[in-house]
């Protein structure tokens, strides 16, 4: 079957908010949280029981004002291969 | 495609060229380049896509390929970055390469993954 974007896009987002939502950037756990969040959307992936490979990748950068910019590309079989992303940004209101 | 009924593949993801153009490809685009946001916005589109295109010119049967590229301002911020990957290790690998000058850093990395 095709890769079914919608679905696993529902189980990333929970996974994140799950992980690291209302925390705030710590140099000693992120290399924990960035392992979660891979591990778990990893594992909800494979629970969908479908015949694919799959590529996990999670960035997780301290807000400082710095700029990041993130590109891919890919040279796969577009009738069954697909990808998705998301982008998750926390601001705090400092008084 | 169509199946090979072949048991693994007949030529490896060659590894260590793969690495060598990640290398070409990251110090020649970025090597003098001061960090600039419009600028490097293009450019990590425009390295990655050289990136696949010089992969894909390796001509290796039955590989995919996804190419990943992060570039960013260096402003003393911390950062991680991670994958894990569901696959057949004996035929599917990756490679990664990071640089950094004065106001920037890279991270770029090629999956391959095999077609059974």
């Amino acid at each position: 079957g095709n890769f079914n974007t919608d679905e696993t896009s529902v189980l990333v987002k929970e996974c994140i908010e799950g992980v690291i939502g209302g925390t705030d950037y710590n140099q000693n756990k992120v290399n924990l949280w960035t392992a979660n969040i891979v591990e778990h959307s990893l594992t909800h992936l494979v629970k969908q029981g479908r015949p694919f490979k799959y590529i996990v990748n999670c960035t997780i950068m301290q807000k400082s004002g710095a700029g990041l910019h993130t590109a891919n590309s890919c040279y796969w079989d577009t009738t069954t291969d697909g990808k998705r992303q998301w982008s998750w940004s926390m601001w705090h209101l400092v008084p | 495609m169509e199946n090979t009924y072949q048991l693994g593949p007949s030529k490896q993801f060659p590894v260590s060229a793969v690495s060598d153009i990640l290398k070409e490809e990251t110090n020649n685009n970025l090597q003098e380049v001061k960090y600039e946001a419009q600028r490097c916005r293009e450019l990590t589109l425009t390295l990655c896509e050289g990136i696949r295109n010089r992969v894909k010119e390796l001509l290796i049967p039955r590989y995919k390929t996804v190419v990943l590229v992060h570039i960013g301002q260096l402003n003393g911020q911390g950062m991680q970055i991670s994958s894990r990957c569901l696959w057949d290790p004996s035929s599917d690998t990756f490679t990664s390469y990071s640089f950094k000058n004065s106001s920037l850093f890279c991270s770029a990395t090629v999956f391959g993954v095999y077609f059974e």
